[in-house]
């Protein structure tokens, strides 16, 4: 952790100082003559002033820590993308990823139906294994996805009257 | 007595069919959810508030409410029969829950975790009732110099007490919350800071996809990432609790009921820490014999974290209806929901709408007791929820996240909002940041920007009486401690002082 934190602390200070050059940047409305005690960018600046300072004292925790010398090695990336709980992670936010930049563009039950059927095979359905043998779970996907779909799109459009994307 | 009069003419109101329907319906719902690891109150409440927002105000309030409590005892289900919380409210139950369901009494364990559900919520009504109005009418002299520091103070105390392990991340996790509030049209001079030039990004980031996002989308992905969950096999025989057996326990209830409470109040500190610190002081005022058996299967540790949990609930709506500052992270949602629904939470709301809040005590009875009777009734049958294979259950859930964030104003930036906080939440999290900090910044972004330009413009640019007021010193002088506290030199400081009365007194 000291590793991870020494690098968002730094990206943070980063953040805090950007913040606080844009929020000084804001008008300060006293040209319209309006008080410039209510100017916009005090509080943003305020913000940006203690971001900057918490992440600096992060940074140098984190420096006390050893947290600049941990090099990252190939072999913990490698290890880090080998293990299935990443392999899980990084497929489940592909696909719902995927399925929101596709709505408003597709037919919405007709996308959702795909997502649920693609997401519950991306986790059940085995290549290892022979297609003959995997029929009923193929089938359970397709059949849990169109009556999921097809009720959201009734329940939401009939009973809350709300327009879908 | 007018007081007394409204909330007798409350209750009387909410007995109706329409609202005994719907708090069957919401509660059962808030129970499944709850019980399914992964599943939050807060994303329960924000799903349902995007699917209530075209009822009326009260109908739509009091299903949120039962869900809330509901989800808030659901949990204790999977966190006995699974060893795993199914909120993190829950955390505390599975300590001595599960032991009592792998010696075969699961359905003792559920009937003793569902009565300590209720005497919490009860509790937590009472006090609800009672200090509201009161908080409600000493907040009306508040200006917006106390409002400042009110905002200020949550989000320190937030930040200490629901960070894991380090203060300093809470406290960043707050002010990025803050800093989120900002963007967008500001509500004084309606200048629009931070959006780029973007149209949607002009009109701020709305808190209820950013909620859906950060509790569901993440939790999703949280989910998916583990190996299986198994169910303990065991046979669910009794679970109606013997009365007997748990009025024992008073001291413990009502010590439990009033910690819960009290912690539910403080700013954005949930359910989760009110169960813990509650089953700590059960177990520290244990005798020494008995503390032993805690963390094996001990009712009354047990009983504790129930307790604890659920009378946090009414004790986190009690700064929401005064203050507009919500006491945790489902009540935050609450409070959103109500804005949306055209209440204005705050301290006129006993002037704008006096008899709203004994509404809501109301609906926190009908929900507490709907709570009990579904509790106790169909266990078993509950049971199989849990055996629901999650490749199946989370595909859906995050069509629920995705229209949920659509419904409330028809359009898709929300979505992207919410796809942009699930990740960042989800990201924050493996960080150790905790995400209640920074729900509470987006709610007090807004108290903080106006209530400190305002107080600016009040003294004439002047600090001082944002220290010289009393209420305003008392707060400051709170946050100081807090955060001195947990600093390295003045735990050295406290230790040295405390050696050398030690040394005095052996001399």
């Amino acid at each position: 952790m000291p590793k991870a934190d020494f690098y968002t602390s730094i990206i943070l200070m980063a953040f805090g100082i950007i913040v606080l050059i844009l929020s000084l940047k804001m008008p300060t409305m006293a040209e319209q003559s309006k008080n410039p005690y209510a100017a916009p960018g005090i509080v943003p600046a305020l913000l940006g002033i203690i971001i900057a300072f918490l992440s600096g004292i992060m940074f140098f925790r984190s420096i006390r820590k050893g947290g600049h010398k941990k090099q990252i090695t190939g072999e913990a990336i490698k290890g880090f993308f080998i293990h299935e709980s990443t392999n899980r992670m990084v497929k489940t936010i592909l696909i719902c990823v995927l399925y929101s930049l596709l709505l408003g563009h597709v037919n919405f039950v007709l996308l959702t139906t795909l997502f649920i059927f693609i997401f519950v095979l991306t986790f059940e359905y085995s290549f290892k294994e022979r297609f003959k043998s995997q029929i009923r779970k193929v089938l359970m996907a397709a059949v849990l996805a169109a009556i999921t779909s097809t009720t959201v799109y009734g329940v939401f459009v009939y009973l809350f009257l709300v327009n879908l994307p | 007595m007018t007081g007394l009069k409204m909330l007798f003419d409350a209750v009387i109101g909410i007995f109706n069919p329409r609202s005994i329907f719907d708090a069957l319906w919401a509660t059962q719902l808030g129970i499944i959810i709850g019980m399914l690891p992964g599943l939050t109150a807060t994303m329960g409440v924000a799903l349902l508030t995007t699917l209530t927002f075209n009822m009326a105000p009260n109908n739509a309030i009091l299903i949120l409410i039962c869900m809330y409590i509901g989800a808030i005892y659901g949990g204790s289900r999977s966190a006995i029969l699974l060893n795993i919380p199914g909120t993190p409210a829950n955390a505390a139950t599975t300590v001595d829950g599960y032991p009592l369901a792998l010696k075969g009494e699961a359905g003792r364990a559920i009937g003793i975790a569902t009565t300590g559900s209720f005497l919490g919520s009860v509790i937590g009504m009472l006090a609800l009732a009672i200090f509201t109005p009161m908080i409600g009418s000493v907040a009306l002299s508040f200006q917006s110099f106390e409002f400042f520091w009110f905002a200020i103070f949550g989000i320190v105390i937030c930040g200490n007490l629901t960070a894991p392990k380090d203060p300093l991340k809470g406290w960043i996790a707050g002010f990025l919350g803050l800093f989120v509030a900002m963007i967008g049209m500001e509500g004084i001079h309606a200048y629009v800071r931070f959006s780029f030039g973007s149209t949607e990004l002009s009109g701020g980031i709305s808190l209820i996809p950013a909620m859906v996002g950060a509790f569901g989308f993440a939790e999703i992905i949280t989910v998916m990432r583990f190996t299986k969950f198994e169910v303990v096999k065991t046979k669910i025989t009794r679970v109606i609790p013997k009365w007997k057996e748990v009025l024992k326990y008073w001291k413990t209830i009502i010590r439990s009921g009033l910690v819960g409470t009290f912690i539910g109040a403080i700013p954005g500190v949930g359910e989760d820490i009110a169960a813990w610190v509650s089953y700590d002081l059960t177990k520290r005022s244990a005798p020494p014999e008995v503390r032993e058996s805690f963390g094996k299967g001990n009712v009354e540790g047990l009983l504790a974290a129930e307790t604890g949990n659920n009378a946090c609930v009414p004790g986190a709506i009690i700064p929401v209806l005064t203050l507009a500052i919500p006491g945790s992270a489902p009540a935050a949602v609450l409070l959103g929901a109500m804005l949306i629904h055209g209440i204005r939470p705050g301290p006129l709301i006993l002037v704008e709408f006096p008899t709203f809040i004994y509404e809501v005590v109301a609906m926190v009875l009908l929900a507490t007791i709907a709570m009990y009777v579904l509790g106790l009734s169909m266990v078993k049958s509950l049971v199989k929820v849990l055996l629901i294979p999650r490749q199946k259950l989370m595909p859906i859930i995050f069509v629920l996240c995705v229209v949920g964030s659509f419904a409330l104003q028809a359009r898709l930036f929300d979505v992207g909002v919410m796809i942009v906080f699930g990740l960042l939440g989800f990201i924050l999290r493996e960080m150790e940041y905790p995400m209640a900090p920074m729900v509470l910044g987006i709610i007090l972004g807004d108290i903080l920007d106006k209530n400190l330009r305002r107080s600016l413009v009040l003294s004439n640019g002047s600090l001082v009486p944002f220290f010289t007021r009393p209420i305003c010193l008392a707060i400051f002088l709170v946050t100081v401690f807090v955060i001195v506290n947990r600093t390295v030199w003045f735990r050295n400081l406290v230790g040295a002082i405390k050696g050398i009365f030690r040394r005095k007194a052996t001399d």
